[in-house]
């Protein structure tokens, strides 16, 4: 093995020189000037009769002859054995490199060349990153080459690319994992780069390899389609025009195989694609169309050249005003597929033609002779529910399908269909999108775009993302954040600023700045919340889930609400069910209903606000099935609504309140347990009498007993009024003060155990804002002014 | 040493790019033209005009649809025909052209040196 570098050397000086000759102008000089001396041969030979022209002809050739070199040879240096790096290094590397590159000088010079400058815009490995890291290596660059090689047989590389050595300067440095940790990156994403990179790069090869696609014969044998010309989309036709192949993926190539096999053989000619919404059935057509319209593709003749036609529901429906004349016009258009012979018709979104309703017809009964038939080519797709739907309705129609099933990508495959898709979203909105934003889009759209699946709901995303590019055109993670934010009207929000940290390590602080006592659940509460925060939770389950236990009054709301303006920045991040309005087992549809149709269910509140508190209230008077229902989204997480979309609870604080068992609490205080076993006897007691099952109940990260208030809580609870009533009234300047004797009688006057601090608003309102109100009406309290409420105001008070 | 490397890729890559590149063209112009296939259809009916024919129907509407087949037959022939003998010349004329470039190709790098001898020597 040959690891140095010489500057010498066939290749590199081939390189150079090509370099210099490269520029378009020079090239049509040079060809201009052939074209002249070959002119001027002839005029010297013919009219001149000198001998002169053998010189100018001479010349002519050399330079033909070098223009033809530097086209074939000089632009694209050929590889040689691996053995030695002079015979595998890029073009634009050896124009690129000094005569003695160092390895502080291989940093500064890979970013000049095309893979170089891709990972540098994408994966953000700048020039100055790479010096950085090439400063704590060792002169000499051998071991960075020994380590470029070594990457490109692990990408199936030809050749040792720009990129390739800015990774294998990165992966040479010793710190590297740590490097990259912080920028959130792998050796492993760089190598994806890599590959992504050839991949780009042999499309574009590609696109200068002539397509055959049958040539200007290839329809005559075919009939005329004047009907399908209006009433369809040649999928073919359109296919032809395009230079560029999309990325195969080996699920869908899978798939692809068996659509030629089923057209090849003498069965049934259909193929249904069921799969959901974004699975990729399109592409798969297209793909089958690219692959019969390829004279060059090894399959039947029965099947090669034929085209796709898409059948327009809505023009059909348009065009034809009565049913029986869109069964006349669709028996019509087959019989001119039919006729044709080389047509294949494509019934996308099939329900469409099975069933009645805006923009479908049902013509099942014209469709299904024809498919049982088995004699017309057709390619029916349509997802599993509706496939469902209209198999218990026609089982026959069922059964005349050859079903293919098509899943959804998987990470991997999602990765590289977007990266397919990335040049061609750069071009139509002049931007770049990093690596980063890929990552980010794949992450989102799984968890908060809910009508497809990947790969479509991640494409949908990095699409919108492109149209909120930061200034300089990058569509990075934040971009997808925003769109995310806009696009899907996803509420984002981040937990990781220095201000939120504070927040979360001063939790029970700022809660008790709005609710009084409960210490111990503020606490429980707070460390699971914390521990979540700082990544020690399961990221499949939600931020936390908690059973707060106690009776009515104790703060078991408040504290659900403290939660969503402590940790979510406000009281509008609420979710409240109230699980006393789902008493039977119907209302779990209700639990988990279209957005469409109920935009109050707690599914569809999710989706539109997928970082909440979700408050179930009074979780002892839902049905059993409810509490099922629940079981899947406390455990993982997740919910599927009534159209079995997957909505995300991870991002949610889900809060179950109860009473139940709630007049025990007082008994176990008077016996003089602690809060942390009067919780233990409690949920024993619940799983006692039935009222939750075990299983239910270990679903938790805390149960939280509240214990009944205490009138010195309640004393405390009064100053929170009495601050809100000031905030209340502090437009106006004025002020309100009670005295401690006051606030004692208005404790007495409103304490209820089985109510709690309920009727302390009441009673300040009855007595403390009666008493404000008549003294601003009568002028006695103006602006600026402090009210000073005495025990015997409220007493007189209390006593009207 | 770039004359050396210039020689060596003409008499090794350059000669054979330039064989595959002529024989991509010509692959191309059959398909543009497409030769194999409309040898295979020659007598096909022209667009499937006149194609069908009800098994069912009258004696003599089946000899009327026979001969209706046959001209369809024989106007779907001329047509292919025409396209398949401008295909055949142009792949005749490309393929000619190539051939001698083929051939001569080794001797091209001394058309420099037969010039300038020629040159001197006075030939006209």
């Amino acid at each position: 093995m040959n690891n140095t570098y010489n500057y010498n050397s066939l290749r590199a000086k081939e390189a150079r020189l090509g370099k210099v000759f490269e520029h378009w102008f020079i090239r049509t000089l040079m060809k201009i000037t052939v074209v002249a001396l070959l002119a001027a041969a002839v005029y010297l030979r013919f009219a001149l009769h000198t001998s002169l022209w053998w010189l100018l002809l001479g010349l002519a050739v050399l330079l033909a002859m070098f223009l033809a070199w530097h086209k074939y040879e000089l632009l694209r240096p050929a590889t040689g054995k691996a053995d030695d790096i002079n015979n595998i290094l890029s073009r634009d590397l050896l124009i690129a490199m000094s005569r003695k590159p160092n390895s502080r000088k291989l940093a500064e010079i890979v970013c000049k060349t095309q893979s170089g400058s891709f990972l540098a815009l994408r994966y953000a490995i700048t020039p100055s990153l790479l010096e950085i890291l090439a400063a704590d290596l060792p002169e000499d660059p051998t071991p960075i080459y020994e380590k470029a090689r070594e990457i490109m047989q692990k990408t199936d590389a030809e050749q040792i690319a720009g990129g390739m050595i800015s990774v294998a300067i990165i992966e040479c440095h010793p710190n590297h994992e740590d490097i990259l940790k912080r920028m959130k990156l792998s050796i492993d994403d760089l190598y994806g780069g890599i590959t992504w990179y050839n991949y780009l790069h042999g499309l574009v090869k590609s696109m200068n390899k002539p397509r055959h696609t049958g040539g200007m014969g290839r329809d005559l044998m075919f009939g005329y389609t004047p009907l399908l010309q209006n009433f369809a989309i040649n999928i073919s036709r359109s296919r032809e025009g395009m230079i560029k192949e999309q990325v195969h993926l080996a699920a869908h190539d899978e798939i692809v195989d068996k659509m030629v096999q089923t057209f090849s053989s003498g069965g049934r000619q259909n193929v249904a694609l069921i799969g959901p919404e974004g699975s990729g059935r399109s592409t798969i057509v297209t793909a089958f169309a690219d692959k019969i319209l390829n004279a060059d593709s090894k399959i039947s003749s029965r099947l090669k050249f034929r085209q796709i036609f898409k059948l327009d529901a809505a023009a059909l429906i348009g065009s034809a005003g009565e049913r029986g004349e869109i069964e006349r016009l669709v028996r019509n258009i087959l019989a001119e597929a039919y006729m044709a012979k080389n047509v294949i018709i494509w019934l996308d979104n099939a329900q469409l033609f099975f069933e009645e309703g805006v923009g479908s017809v049902d013509i099942a009964n014209v469709l299904l002779p024809i498919l049982e038939g088995g004699r017309l080519r057709m390619i029916l797709t349509m997802d599993e529910q509706r496939f469902l739907e209209i198999s218990a309705k026609n089982s026959s129609l069922a059964n005349a399908l050859n079903k293919i099933m098509v899943a959804e990508a998987s990470q991997d495959e999602t990765m590289k269909i977007m990266q397919d898709h990335v040049p061609e979203l750069e071009y139509q909105h002049n931007v770049i999108y990093t690596h980063w934003a890929l990552t980010e889009a794949y992450r989102l759209s799984e968890r908060y775009v809910h009508d497809l699946v990947m790969p479509g709901r991640a494409l949908n995303l990095l699409e919108s993302a492109a149209g909120h590019a930061e200034s300089n055109r990058f569509v990075t993670e934040k971009s997808v954040q925003s769109a995310i934010e806009k696009t899907y009207g996803v509420k984002m929000q981040s937990t990781q600023n220095e201000e939120d940290k504070s927040r979360l390590l001063n939790m029970e602080e700022l809660i008790h700045e709005r609710m009084i006592d409960q210490e111990g659940a503020v606490k429980a509460v707070s460390d699971a919340l914390r521990r979540a925060a700082a990544g020690v939770r399961n990221e499949n389950r939600p931020i936390g889930t908690f059973l707060f236990l106690g009776p009515t009054g104790v703060g078991k709301t408040e504290l659900a609400k403290a939660l969503s303006e402590v940790y979510f920045h406000g009281e509008g991040t609420m979710i409240r069910i109230d699980l006393n309005e789902f008493v039977s087992a119907d209302d779990v549809s209700r639990l988990i209903a279209d957005g469409a149709t109920d935009e109050l269910s707690l599914t569809s509140q999710v989706m539109k606000h997928p970082f909440a508190v979700v408050l179930l209230d009074e979780i002892e008077k839902a049905h059993p099935q409810v509490l099922t229902t629940l079981l899947q989204l406390l455990d993982e997480g997740i919910l599927r609504d009534i159209k079995n979309r997957e909505v995300s609870f991870r991002d949610t604080i889900v809060i179950a309140t109860s009473n139940a068992g709630a007049d025990k609490i007082r008994d176990y205080i008077d016996q003089g347990l602690t809060m942390t076993e009067v919780k233990d006897e409690l949920t024993n007691e619940l799983i006692k009498t039935g009222a939750f099952k075990p299983e239910f109940l270990n679903r938790f990260d805390e149960i939280c007993a509240f214990e009944p208030l205490s009138k010195e809580a309640l004393i405390q609870i009064i100053d929170l009024i009495l601050k809100g009533v000031n905030k209340t009234l502090e437009p106006q300047k004025i002020s309100v003060t009670v005295d401690e004797g006051g606030k004692k009688l208005l404790v007495d006057a409103g304490y209820d155990p089985k109510l709690g601090a309920r009727p302390m608003r009441r009673i300040v309102q009855k007595t403390v804002e009666n008493i404000v109100a008549k003294n601003v009406l009568s002028g006695e309290a103006e602006s600026g002014e402090k009210i000073h409420i005495t025990t015997e105001m409220i007493r007189n008070e209390l006593a009207s | 040493m770039l004359v050396v490397g210039f020689l060596q890729w003409w008499y090794t890559r350059g000669w054979m790019g330039f064989a595959q590149g002529l024989l991509d063209k010509i692959r191309s112009l059959a398909d543009f033209f497409s030769l194999g296939l409309l040898l295979r259809t020659l007598f096909y009916p022209f667009r499937q005009i006149s194609a069908y024919s009800d098994e069912n129907a009258s004696l003599q509407k089946q000899i009327s649809a026979f001969f209706d087949k046959l001209l369809s037959r024989t106007i779907g022939a001329v047509v292919r025909l025409g396209i398949l003998i401008f295909g055949i010349l142009a792949i005749t004329v490309e393929a000619g052209l190539g051939a001698i470039l083929a051939f001569a190709w080794p001797f091209i790098p001394l058309v420099p040196i037969v010039a300038v001898f020629c040159a001197i020597v006075g030939v006209v």
